[in-house]
């Protein structure tokens, strides 16, 4: 993790985003959110059971949008990152994961937004939170592919 | 009366001497190996009917397990 | 029906996982006590599926096939004039009954049986938009003697954002029919046709479950059972008026028509360290036959390697005795209950437990179990539990 970065996110207000708000510098520049385009930022983790499902319609809808519009990323939670490496690389060998993954074994970035659930979506545009997901959704892959739509 | 009162109680003892235990810390949580059948309901509840069958006493372990003749 | 142990299916609505997986189970469990005693085989199936992210259903099925004998008073003079069979090596039939036995025909011991029994369960999980759950089941319980059908439903509560806190409410009806025979009982013997009889059971609890912290949680429950009805065991008997010069009457036990019982249990497991897990439990129950008990439990998981699940435990059980219980055959004259069945008396009993779970890749995962209760009524059991689960 670049320590500047990390550094800006310590000093940055830890407290939960909600729709509206603005993510800070250190957050964006961390993640890799600073381009006119609509981010969909995916929490998961290896042990969460929802989350496992999740992925791979996630995925599915990575392969049909236009990437110059819209990018998903993804923030394993993993405290192990090995777990998460682990966990990731199955879902890779299984074609199931197809989106840029940070690992966050520190929760930095999660404590940052906070989230009430997991799996938990973020869709942010120039640096504001329009919209959250939290916790399991059906169909996920056709309401991203609505929002998308509707958002981008 | 009693009831209400106990749960109450557990309820306010518990907030306040328990941690806030975010979504993404609940890794362990999660785990089987904590789970009170240790990922094996079949397992427990055999085990439950043993002593169903075995002993006079029931309840505690949730509300459905099934009729049998067997005490 | 109840001279043996009969198995129902498991149902799942103690403990929801946060994430409900799909996944089938078959676990097999060998069931042998000491002295000839009951004999239990029984293979079982569960499956877990959930269907989009607010349903979930779990069904499950069971065969007990049991065997072997329980210790009963009878009059070893018994010759078959009842109707039901007597198995003459062994001299025992749970209706060896009559009146005005010679006191020295007065026996304790084996008698013999065999019963097969099937049951089904289903289970249906519904979530709400704030992810609380709603859960109905149904179970249905069939034996040669004994059948039983059981409604069951449950509300759980999230009690905080985080999910940290929740609390449940469940009830369960029974309704159930037993078969009986020998139902009067004169100087030659039993007479009188089978009969079917009614009893039923209510089940209520509450509980409340709260994490901790990262690394442990608590659940207290509270519960009351209600049973009416025929709650006798048909096959057990008790001695009346018994003259150790003289003579006695063997007849069928009688218990009160009704019991009511309530109690509280405790439940705490702990992740000790990467490798260790505590859990640890207690249950208090009373009823109003008198009957006190403490039940204390406690597991140590050990996790080694990715793959690999130890488990050793104990669980020390103490009840009081029920009010019309005596287990002398000189006690019972004309009392209007009475009942010499060990499961009613003071004893203490100990539960040995230990398990192995290996994950044999992604999906699959198997488990063996050897366990050892004994009481101190001198019963003494060894069972088995071995499986496979499949993940899907």
């Amino acid at each position: 993790m670049n320590k500047t970065f990390l550094g800006l996110l310590l000093l940055s207000n830890l407290y939960a985003y909600e729709k509206g708000d603005t993510i800070s510098n250190g957050i964006a520049l961390h993640i890799g959110a600073t381009q006119e385009k609509l981010y969909i930022v995916d929490f998961f983790a290896s042990w969460c059971g929802s989350c496992k499902k999740e992925i791979p319609l996630i995925s599915k809808v990575n392969k049909h949008i236009d990437k110059n519009r819209v990018e998903i990323i993804g923030i394993d939670v993993d405290k192990r990152v090995q777990n998460g490496i682990k966990f990731q690389t199955k879902l890779k060998e299984n074609n199931n994961l197809n989106f840029r993954v940070i690992n966050d074994p520190q929760n930095l970035v999660i404590s940052e937004f906070s989230p009430i659930g997991m799996p938990t979506l973020y869709y942010i545009k120039n640096r504001k939170i329009v919209k959250i997901i939290t916790g399991a959704v059906d169909d996920i892959d056709k309401v991203l592919l609505q929002d998308i739509k509707e958002l981008e | 009366m009693k009831t209400i009162t106990l749960i109450s109680f557990s309820i306010i003892f518990f907030s306040g001497c328990v941690q806030d235990v975010k979504p993404w810390e609940k890794e362990i949580l999660a785990k089987k190996t904590m789970e009170d059948s240790s990922g094996n309901p079949l397992g427990k509840q055999f085990e439950e009917h043993i002593y169903f069958s075995k002993e006079a006493s029931k309840g505690g372990g949730g509300v459905a397990g099934g009729g049998c003749g067997c005490n | 029906m109840q001279l043996k142990i009969s198995l129902a299916v498991a149902t799942l609505l103690s403990t929801m996982a946060l994430n409900a997986e799909d996944y089938v189970t078959v676990q097999y469990l060998q069931y042998n006590e000491n002295n000839n005693r009951t004999d239990v085989s029984a293979p079982s199936i569960m499956i877990n599926k959930d269907f989009g992210t607010d349903y979930t259903l779990n069904a499950g099925f069971v065969v007990d096939v049991v065997s072997g004998a329980s210790q009963n008073y009878y009059d070893k003079n018994y010759d078959g004039t009842s109707g039901a069979s007597s198995d003459a090596s062994s001299g025992a039939s749970a209706f060896a009954r009559a009146l005005d036995v010679k006191a020295s025909d007065v026996e304790y011991g084996n008698t013999n049986y065999e019963d097969k029994r099937v049951a089904i369960n289903l289970l249906l999980t519904k979530r709400l938009e704030n992810r609380d759950e709603i859960i109905v089941g149904i179970n249905q319980s069939n034996e040669s003697d004994f059948y039983s059908t059981e409604l069951s439903t449950q509300y759980m509560h999230w009690l905080d954002s985080s999910k940290n806190q929740s609390i449940s409410v469940g009830a369960s009806y029974q309704f159930n029919k037993i078969l009986t025979y020998c139902n009067d009982v004169g100087a030659d013997g039993c007479s009188g046709a089978s009969e079917a009889m009614d009893a039923t059971a209510f089940n209520a609890e509450v509980s409340f479950s709260q994490n901790i912290d990262t690394t442990s949680d608590v659940n207290i429950a509270l519960f009351f059972s209600n049973d009416d009805g025929y709650l006798d065991n048909p096959y057990l008997n008790v001695i009346r008026n018994y003259k150790s010069d003289g003579n006695a009457d063997v007849v069928g036990e009688k218990r009160p028509d009704s019991k009511m019982a309530y109690g509280f249990a405790f439940k705490y497991a702990k992740a000790l360290n990467d490798n260790f897990t505590l859990h640890l439990g207690y249950r208090y129950y009373r009823d109003d036959w008198s009957i006190d008990s403490h039940t204390l439990d406690g597991d140590i998981l050990y996790e080694f390697g990715d793959d690999w699940i130890f488990k050793v435990g104990l669980r020390e059980y103490i009840q009081t005795e029920a009010n019309f219980f005596s287990g002398y055959k000189n006690h019972f004259t004309d009392e209007k209950y009475a009942s010499s069945d060990q499961r009613l008396s003071a004893f203490n009993a100990m539960t040995y437990k230990s398990n192995i779970d290996y994950q044999l890749n992604d999906t699959l995962n198997i488990n063996f179990g050897i366990n050892y209760y004994t009481q101190s009524t001198g019963l003494d059991a060894l069972y088995f539990i071995t499986g496979f689960t499949y993940g899907f």
